[in-house]
């Protein structure tokens, strides 16, 4: 083919632009750092940190901090692990308030031009590993703060995620996630373990309500321990109304049998965290322009058209006249890994963990809950490059055609997400009398076969309380 | 002339482009300056709350009563204040400043901490060994507080679109170490407004 000088010219400037687009890379996210995971199943912490430290700054500041404080505590570095987590806190916070620029700018490229801003349930698990940081270093009163960060954290954070969102049956879906469960009952053991029984029971009780109310989220039943928390905290400091009204809403709360876990004024808590989170993946839709849609006043009433368009199946009688190629977000799957329960022995009891909390199903559900927003905002940008090719291409056909390859090239979905996070996390506990004692920890796979044992060596004063928490990489 | 006028613009461009890259700036700032960058307990809380406590304590009857009753001012041990709150806030700086103030109100003689007696035996062991006999000091003639201060920090934080009130309270007891009769309470209160720009630039 033969170019005339213009049309040499004018591709020739926007090669630079192309070039640019290109070295920004296609791989999404999560392609670029699963890299991450297989140092940390290698218990690699160094260079796991390294990688991170490699691709630090950049509008995912956040998430390298996350990961940053993640490692630093699997490392064992609990002082650095706050540190981090404390930068990642603060960022947090300075990023509620919302760059112009980079909004304009993912309306033009894509939605990794904007700062990551971290989800709900990721910011929520911050204080959880602060917790037990502070536990690590000896600290009771710093983890008691954490405690009672934990549950607010994840409000605060889902009150910023419903501030992104238009749609109100988005902003509903985006409440539910509001509240957790697993967080309200971790609080409420730290603050029994302090003698706090008035702040254990409250925090038992809004775990029971966050668990009944979140069946549907996580797919998980109420801890029958917790029942038990309630019954004993409950009775014994002057709730037994609330308890009794509790056992007759809800029955199902104190429908354990006895307890598994021995006896004792002392109380193991157990938290096994297990798997991969399920990650964020890209999916890219072709969706129709079709020939009677110039009637749209607005691109916004035009894009919100488009969402409803990204259902596959279309008639052949109607006359398409472009595909807009657009890539949005979808879940990936968890990685469930081999080990999926533990059972924790002393020479007088054992009990077995029981599921506690599901990250995958939070991460499914958030996106759930910003995916009509996310569209919109895919569809409104695509018509963006829309509108540029079509005027490019009434000027010169070849820059239009080029332009039409810059909007294709930079079309990449938003998949970033904190990637070391555990799928699943469950709760062991056991009940022992004062003194040392030398406990086995079997790391169960699905049928019950032993996948590896530790022991750890526990010092247990009389009322005390010892919390634990180990990660099954593999 | 033009090459000369070139030069000039490039050794400026060059200078503004390195003042540009120095991203961190450092200044000195008096101690007793305000300055609010993140909205937590900071230090100039912490002087705050501490005055107005060792203030409200000194001017209550107690102290007078007590100097009446045994003729000399009291002993006062700063105890431990606890941490409440859902923010990690440095109680010992808030116990520190409690001391200074007390001490600087001549109303009080505050002695020290457990922490700090620990060292000090250590020290006066030492004396023992190592110190002329007419230096060294001697052992059982420490001052016994009469009294403990104690007490736990609070807050209650609320925030809606951006806009956050934080408020802290301190809750302070001087308990008499012999009978365990609390001889004053008080409290002070600390009330923020936290606001945050919806956009930047």
């Amino acid at each position: 083919m033969r170019w005339s000088a213009s049309i040499r010219t004018g591709a020739a400037r926007l090669v630079p632009a192309i070039a640019l687009v290109a070295a920004a890379g296609c791989a999404t996210y999560v392609a670029s750092n699963l890299e991450l995971r297989t140092l940390l199943e290698a218990q690699d912490y160094q260079d796991a940190l390294a990688r991170i430290e490699a691709r630090a700054g950049g509008r995912d500041r956040l998430l390298e901090l996350l990961q940053r404080g993640h490692v630093l505590h699997y490392a064992g570095r609990y002082d650095e692990s706050n540190v981090a987590f404390q930068q990642a806190e603060d960022l947090a916070g300075e990023l509620y308030t919302r760059s112009v620029s980079q909004q304009a700018a993912s309306l033009i490229v894509n939605d990794l031009t904007i700062d990551y801003r971290g989800k709900p349930f990721e910011l929520a698990m911050v204080p959880f590993y602060r917790a037990f940081n502070y536990l690590s270093l000896g600290d009771n009163d710093a983890a008691q703060v954490e405690a009672r960060k934990a549950t607010v954290a994840l409000a605060d954070a889902v009150e910023a995620t419903i501030r992104e969102i238009d749609r109100p049956e988005d902003r509903a879906a985006a409440r539910k996630l509001q509240d957790s469960g697993f967080l309200h009952w971790f609080s409420g053991m730290l603050f029994e373990s302090d003698g706090a029984f008035n702040d254990a029971f409250v925090a038992y009780r809004n775990a029971a309500r966050a668990y009944l109310a979140g069946v549907d989220l996580t797919g998980l039943a109420p801890p029958t321990d917790l029942g038990r928390d309630l019954e004993r905290v409950g009775l014994a400091y002057g709730f037994r109304d609330e308890v009794d009204a509790l056992r007759s809403t809800s029955p199902e709360l104190f429908a354990g049998t006895e307890p598994e876990g021995g006896d004792g004024s002392g109380e193991v808590v157990f938290v096994l965290e297990s798997g991969w989170i399920a990650p964020r993946d890209q999916v890219i839709l072709n969706v129709p322009i079709l020939s009677f849609d110039r009637r749209y006043s607005s691109n916004e009433d035009w894009a919100r058209e488009l969402v409803n368009r990204t259902s596959p199946g279309w008639s052949t009688d109607v006359d398409i006249e472009y595909w807009l190629t657009v890539a949005v977000p979808k879940m990936g799957q968890p990685v469930r890994g081999p080990v999926t329960e533990i059972r924790l022995s002393s020479a007088r009891s054992a009990a077995t963990s029981r599921p506690a909390d599901d990250l995958s199903r939070r991460a499914a559900a958030t996106l759930d809950a910003e995916r009509g927003q996310i569209l919109f905002k895919t569809f409104t940008r695509a018509l963006v490059k829309y509108a540029a090719t079509e005027a490019a291409s009434r000027e010169d056909a070849t820059v239009g055609a080029v332009v039409n390859l810059l909007g294709a090239l930079s079309e990449r979905a938003d998949t970033r997400c904190w990637l070391t996070l555990p799928n699943r996390l469950s709760v062991a506990r056991l009940h022992l009398p004062p003194g040392r004692h030398e406990l086995q920890v079997d790391y169960l796979d699905a049928t019950g076969r032993v996948v590896h044992s530790e022991t750890e060596v526990v010092e247990i004063a009389d009322g005390g309380w010892i919390f634990l928490n180990r990660r099954a990489f593999s | 002339m033009r090459t000369r006028r070139f030069k000039l613009t490039a050794v400026t461009v060059a200078l503004v482009a390195l003042a540009a890259c120095s991203s961190t700036t450092v200044t000195r700032v008096p101690t007793d300056e305000t300055i609010d960058l993140s909205g937590r307990w900071n230090d100039t809380d912490s002087q705050t709350a501490a005055q107005d406590l060792v203030d409200q304590s000194t001017a209550t009857p107690w102290v007078d009563e007590f100097m009446m009753e045994h003729g000399q001012k009291p002993a006062v041990i700063i105890g431990t204040l606890r941490n409440k709150t859902s923010e990690h806030i440095a109680t010992k700086t808030l116990v520190a400043d409690l001391e200074r103030s007390f001490i600087n109100s001549g109303r009080v003689t505050v002695v020290a901490s457990a922490e700090e007696r620990d060292e000090l035996r250590t020290e006066r062991e030492d004396q023992q060994r190592f110190a002329s006999e007419e230096s060294m000091k001697a052992w059982g003639l420490e001052k016994g507080a009469d009294f403990m201060l104690i007490g736990e920090i609070n807050s209650q934080f609320d925030s809606e679109d951006g806009k956050e009130v934080k408020y802290y309270q301190v809750d302070s007891y001087l308990v008499d170490l012999e009978t365990n009769v609390k001889v004053w309470a008080g409290f002070t209160k600390i009330k923020k407004f936290v606001g945050r720009k919806k956009y930047k630039p």
